[in-house]
């Protein structure tokens, strides 16, 4: 009952939570009055080519269905305006009855009626209703850009999420789930060899490599911290067969560690983050330290970080221009970031219930030249959809060696009015 | 009237040998601690905030007029009127908006979803506010003023934050002036 590593049971409760939590997405998305129009539509089209009975009773009854379907979706008609509506669906739906059980000539006279009736009832609609969204697609830091095809922004050259409602097939919750296998628990300063296994979480088989998309040189990312926050690692595992992937760190602290798989599911095109712990018996040892400061300065090896914004308070939801500037131990600019994953830097906030990652790149597009330098400052842009305070870790690389300052930020509520 | 805390205190657990206890309460706990775990990783996603978006229509009315500001009732369909969620992303959305030091106005976003389950009172209340107003285009956007009188309509305008609230503020300021003449 109490085996320090129950990895089975711990994987048994999120599957279930994750269940539970994905069900309504499987389930059958509701119809829009544009999917219901464009169906009838094309249902009206053909009544009048149609001869044989039981094709027109068969095509008869699905049209009843669509029309009731309608009715009951229309909730932007009022008034007087949804008082025509339904008296019109209800002549249309007669209609179509009447050229279902009547011959020839009284047939064609019904099927043109409600043709007629058809096109005046399409008139009551806003013009909006009876138009289909396209798919869409929106930046993570500037949500008011939209775009009908996936790609980077055009603003700061990160790639482009779907905006799910007009996409309703792709899925905002993971598709894939992730578990640690491990030897033995953690030793500080020791290096520890791990895998992790990647399932997809409807059939549970197991994730290939080309099963995975490529952002930022590398299909998967392993972002490892532990509880306090302090100690995060960056990490890209190799295949090791059957869905797991072999990587190793050093860990610096006797904490927990969690592991956050930042992956692109070809399947979705929608980056997602799996979750894993790494089993350990040190778990909720430690806790984050409560109220700590806000930092915007780190010092590693003499080279001084220093995290800038363009507004003194940073508010939940709002997109903030930041800038990185490294200054090297002699206090001059530092010129020589070099190029990681295609850029000169990148960034990785952890939120304070040890649960939301942001993952931020440096405006602009993929650096493809291997040998490039930039320096000393790193514009990059800042957004989260929560409040709190992030333990922002930079990346970047300084002949060849990798740093990962650390920053603490508070994201502040926005302004609200005072409550009645 | 201040509550008493006291009362918690005197709450006594049944005596189980403390062997087991501590050994049941550690499996619960840790159960309990993965259990809330699983939950945060699974909805946080769902999850999204929404300052601005508050269907409760007589609160937005009650606090017009106590503030004294003029109150913009969005009659919008997001997931499925493509002006109404450029309307919703660039301007409702956008922090700026939310800042109140900024802009001396109220927002209600009443919702009429194709695609989500909305509890039936909203469902009713939106309908009767839209046949009120006779509202036939989406998105509509009514100004109305701090007493609840109409004062001008807005639909989408291109332009972000600062186009919308340029015009909204023109039709404030327009009232405004009638009502001193």
């Amino acid at each position: 009952m109490l085996r320090p590593n129950s990895l089975r049971h711990q994987l048994g409760w999120l599957l279930l939570l994750v269940y539970i939590t994905l069900r309504p997405c499987y389930a059958q998305a509701q119809q829009t009055v544009a999917q219901l129009a464009g169906k009838i539509d094309s249902e009206l089209a053909a009544i009048l080519s149609m001869s044989s009975s039981t094709k027109k009773q068969q095509l008869s009854a699905s049209l009843l269905q669509q029309l009731t379907k309608l009715k009951e979706q229309s909730i932007m008609v009022f008034g007087a305006r949804r008082e025509q509506l339904e008296e019109k669906l209800q002549q249309l739906i007669q209609s179509c009855e009447e050229w279902q059980s009547r011959s020839s000539d009284e047939a064609r006279a019904a099927a043109e009626r409600a043709q007629k009736l058809w096109s005046e009832i399409k008139s009551l609609y806003p013009k909006e209703a009876l138009q289909l969204l396209p798919p869409l697609w929106s930046c993570p830091m500037h949500q008011e850009l939209m775009k009908t095809a996936a790609g980077n922004c055009p603003i700061c050259g990160m790639p482009l999420e779907p905006i799910y409602i007009s996409q309703p097939q792709l899925t905002e919750s993971p598709i894939i789930g992730a578990e640690i296998l491990a030897d033995g628990p953690l030793e500080v300063g020791k290096r520890a060899d791990l895998r992790i296994r990647l399932f997809f979480f409807d059939k549970s088989q197991p994730v290939a490599l080309s099963d995975l998309e490529e952002t930022y040189t590398r299909k998967i990312h392993l972002l490892i911290s532990d509880i306090t926050e302090t100690d995060y690692h960056h990490e890209h595992p190799e295949p090791a067969g059957d869905g797991e992937y072999a990587f190793s760190f050093t860990p610096q602290r006797p904490d927990a560690y969690r592991v956050w798989a930042d992956l692109r599911p070809v399947r979705t095109h929608v980056q997602q983050y799996s979750v894993a712990n790494i089993p350990s018996s040190a778990w909720r040892q430690a806790k984050l330290p409560e109220n700590e400061a806000e930092n915007r300065r780190a010092e590693i090896d003499g080279y001084k970080f220093e995290l800038s914004f363009e507004k003194d308070v940073i508010h939940e939801r709002d997109t903030v221009a930041g800038k990185l500037r490294v200054t090297e131990p002699d206090g001059q600019p530092c010129k020589k970031l070099g190029v990681v994953m295609g850029a000169f830097g990148h960034f990785v906030g952890f939120g304070d219930e040890f649960v939301t990652v942001l993952h931020l790149h440096p405006t602009g597009p993929p650096i493809t030249d291997p040998e490039a330098r930039s320096g000393p400052e790193l514009p990059f842009y800042f957004r989260s959809n929560k409040t709190g305070l992030f333990r922002l870790f930079a990346q970047v690389k300084i002949e060849g060696k990798d740093f990962f300052p650390r920053f603490v930020l508070r994201v502040q509520p926005l302004q609200r009015l005072p409550s009645l | 009237m201040p509550r008493r805390y006291a009362e918690t205190r005197n709450i006594v657990f049944p005596e189980i040998p403390s062997l087991i206890y501590s050994l049941l309460m550690r499996s619960m706990l840790r159960e309990f601690c993965i259990f809330c775990l699983g939950a945060v990783i699974s909805i946080q996603p769902v999850l999204s905030c929404d300052v601005s978006d508050d269907t409760n229509f007589p609160r937005s009315a009650a606090l017009a007029k106590s503030t004294n500001r003029p109150l913009l009732l969005a009659f919008i369909g997001t997931d499925w009127s493509i002006s109404s969620l450029k309307l919703d992303r660039e301007v409702f959305d956008q922090a700026e908006f939310a800042d109140d030091s900024k802009y001396n106005f109220l927002l209600c976003k009443l919702q009429f979803y194709q695609t989500q389950e909305r509890s039936p009172e909203t469902i009713r209340q939106n309908e009767e506010l839209a046949t009120q107003y006779n509202v036939q285009e989406f998105p509509t956007v009514v100004v109305l003023s701090p007493d609840g009188r109409e004062i001008g309509r807005l639909g989408y305008i291109p332009g972000g934050v600062k186009a919308f609230a340029a015009a909204a503020n023109a039709i404030i300021a327009k009232s405004r002036q009638q009502e001193q003449h």
